[in-house]
Formats: C-alpha cells, structure tokens, sequence
C-alpha cells in the first residue's frame, strides 16, 4: 500500500508560471451564449492561458525554476536532484528533466528523471522526491510539474478547449532534521486509462498519417487521434467516489482533523466535481480555494498555481497545515498533508520568452 | 432510501437555480421539460451523490425519462 512518512524534509519555497496569452472562455464560438453561461458557473472556467506554438512545459518550468532559485538565493550547484513532471515532455525520448538540468545550469552530479503523471503528479512528484532527501541522501532538490495541454487539444472539442490551460510550476525542497514530518497516500488504476488519454503517438499506436485525419464523433465532437480524449463522466464518477475517502484516510493518518487544517490544495478538475469533494467531506468553502476560473483545468501544476494564487507573497512567508490532493488521469489519486514552516510562496508570475 | 419522492424533487428543484419551486412532479420527463445538457447531468449526478451516496453511470441513466424513473435508479442503489 502506497502509505509513507516522511520526515526530516522542509518545502523551502514554491514558484508557479503562465503563459501570457489570455483565452477567454466567452470568446469560444463554439458555445452558445447559454453553453458559455452554464460553463463558467458550474465548470468554473472563465479564462486560462494558452503557451505560442513553440513553447514547450520545459520552458515554462526553466522560468519558475530562475524565479524561485533567484528569490531564495539558492546556489545552481548546490542542488542534487530536478524531477520534472510532464506529459507534455519536449521529445518522446530523453527525459526532459535531463535537458533542463543543462539548461538551469544544475551540476553533472545531479539526478534527473521524469515522471509521467498529469493530475496526481505534483503530490506524487512530492512524495517521490522527498524520499530521495535524508541524512545519507541527498540534500537539496527541485520539483517541477509543468504542462501544456493545449498542444494536444482539439478546438472543436468542448469537453476538453475550454478546459485545460498551460502552466509550470518549481518547487524547492531541503534536508531538515526539524522539519515537520509528510503523510502521503497514493491510489492507481489502470482499468480505466482511456477516459483521459491521447490514442496515438506512443508504441501501442505509433503516429502516422492515419493519425492525424479529422474524425467526427457524438456532439459534433471532431477530432484526430493525437488529440486528447476525456470522458468526463468517468472521470466524474472515479474522483467523488475514491477522493473523499482518501482524504479523510490522509486526515486520519497524520492525526489531524478539517478544523485544524488551512488550506485543502486540491487538483483544478472542474468545479462541479471539485464542490462535489467539499460537500461530502463537509470542508468549510473559505478553506477550499479555487484558480480553476483564472487559469482552467492546469494538469500537474494545478496545486502548486492554486498555493501561488492564494498565498503567493515576495515578502511574508507562510507557515500552516495543508491537505494537498491531485486525482484525474492515470486514473491516479495521491492526497499528502503537510505543515509548511517559512515557506516562501511567490505569486503567479508571467512567462517572458 | 429515507426520502420520499416529494422530498426527491424538492431536492432537485433547490439545487437547480433556474427550476421554480413545485414546478416538478414524478411523471415530469427531465430530458425535455428540462435543459438536459451534460454540464446540468453533472449537477444531478453531483446532488444525488452527496445526498444518497450513489453512483449515478451514463448507462444507468440511458432508460430513464420521468423523475419518477430516476427516483427508482436511487432506490435501486441505495437499497
């Protein structure tokens, strides 16, 4: 069972990105006015960043990594391991965390690797790289979860345009024998990979011709097979029955109770589903904040953009109990709680090519 | 399920903000008489979820018209 503490590990500082480039959802023709209404109020979208063609996740991380590096005065050679979290990888093969180590201009010693994980991946990216931290281990590491799904969006496909938006984010993590100590609980299962997938570009279908050819389906729905596929009512149904239970498992491991908790960070799926979690669990709405109408449905960065938009401060830094839970794709859940003491947590900054 | 159907469709109209008060009944059929669209099924999906504990699936739903019908699919789960 994927259940672990970890101690001796403190979150130093978190620094998230977006693109420049505002998609509002009421200027997509698609919908009538009466969808777009519908849309915003229940989905929660109002508008989300979409990266210019050519912009990959791994700039996008680059730029919150200098950010976060810079504010909290971290030496580049200092750091020993980067994990980047995508599926938007810049190629198929190599690992992208390997290329941005160059780029960042991390040392050769450094650990680099990638981890193929979309909602649940910056929970899952924590409790990976903070069991590499210890006191033989290593000291200093960074997280990155950045994606860029609109690459892989079909505008003619409302379930799926007017959702995603792109965003990176960096966070930094230290050795610290005074830290509090990390609960984490991860879930997986695989029977229902392809109500979020893309059906081509990997080994099973290898992209070709075939791949690209505009298909229509129900709904007017149009699409090719390097497209992103979602059945929302699947992925509906998997996250109000399996999060709340994992939740207040998570709760119930690390001793601690809603009222002690500040914040419940969780994934930016879609508010309906999302306000769905909150009521089961009887979670007060002031302690379950939102970025899904600013910035959309940003995949693995959705948590950390969601800290950045809330807490995000140059000066003040933050210290508090979190519940963070990332679920969706995979299909994958993983909820950790967490104290944070001194933490510097930027605001959302702007990506500037 | 401890609720009754008119306590059912009490629920329902509360939830929805453009549905009036007592304007619905059990033989009301919610896929015209009602802006049936995929957003407003995850609203019901998402109130008969945190009301009853049910799991409401695409194809459970396919056969019903009435609320009656969908009053039934909730007993049949809950039982």
């Amino acid at each position: 069972m994927a259940k672990m503490e970890i101690e001796n590990v403190a979150i130093r500082g978190i620094a998230t990105c977006v693109p420049e480039n505002i998609n509002e959802v009421s200027d997509y023709t698609l919908f009538s006015e009466t969808e777009k209404k519908n849309f915003i109020q229940t989905v929660g979208v109002q508008r989300r960043r979409f990266a210019k063609k050519g912009t990959c996740a791994s700039d996008l991380g680059v730029f919150a990594t200098e950010k976060l590096l810079d504010a909290l005065n971290w030496e580049k050679q200092s750091i020993d391991a980067i994990i980047m979290v995508t599926q938007s990888p810049d190629y198929p093969i190599p690992a992208t965390a390997i290329i941005m180590q160059e780029r960042l201009g991390f040392a050769n010693t450094c650990l680099a690797f990638d981890i193929n994980l979309g909602c649940s991946g910056y929970v899952i990216g924590l409790q990976t790289i903070s069991s590499l931290l210890g006191k033989n281990k290593l000291k200093r590491a960074i997280l990155i979860a950045a994606d860029v799904p609109s690459g892989n969006l079909s505008f003619h496909d409302k379930s799926t345009y007017p959702l995603f938006g792109d965003a990176a984010s960096a966070t930094a993590l230290e050795y610290n024998e005074e830290a509090d100590k990390m609960y984490f609980i991860s879930n997986s299962d695989g029977k229902d990979f392809d109500a979020l997938y893309v059906p081509h570009g990997g080994m099973r279908n290898f992209a070709g011709p075939e791949s690209f050819t505009i298909k229509e389906f129900e709904g007017g729905v149009k699409r090719n097979m390097t497209h992103m596929v979602l059945d929302g009512m699947r992925i509906f149904n998997f996250s109000i029955s399996k999060v709340p239970e994992q939740i207040a498992n998570t709760l119930m491991m690390s001793n601690a109770s809603i009222e002690e908790t500040d914040y419940f960070f969780t994934h930016q799926a879609n508010k309906i589903m999302n306000e769905t979690i909150r009521r089961k669990l009887k979670i007060p709405p002031e302690k379950f904040p939102y970025s899904i109408d600013e910035y959309g449905n940003t995949s693995s960065a959705s948590i950390a953009v969601t800290m950045c938009h809330i807490l995000g401060d140059t000066k003040t830094k933050v210290t508090g109990s979190f519940i963070l839970s990332g679920f969706g794709i995979g299909l994958s859940w993983a909820t950790a709680y967490l104290k944070l003491n001194s933490c510097l947590i930027l605001p959302v900054s702007e990506y500037e090519q | 399920m401890k609720d009754s159907i008119e306590h059912f469709i009490s629920k329902i109209e509360n939830e929805f903000e453009d549905i009036p008060e007592g304007s619905l009944n059990s033989n009301t059929n919610f896929r015209e008489d009602f802006d049936w669209s995929s957003v407003n099924a995850l609203i019901l999906f998402s109130l008969l979820n945190i009301e009853y504990d049910v799991i409401i699936t695409a194809e459970d739903i396919k056969p019903a018209e009435t609320i009656q019908d969908l009053y039934n699919i909730v007993q049949s789960k809950t039982q």
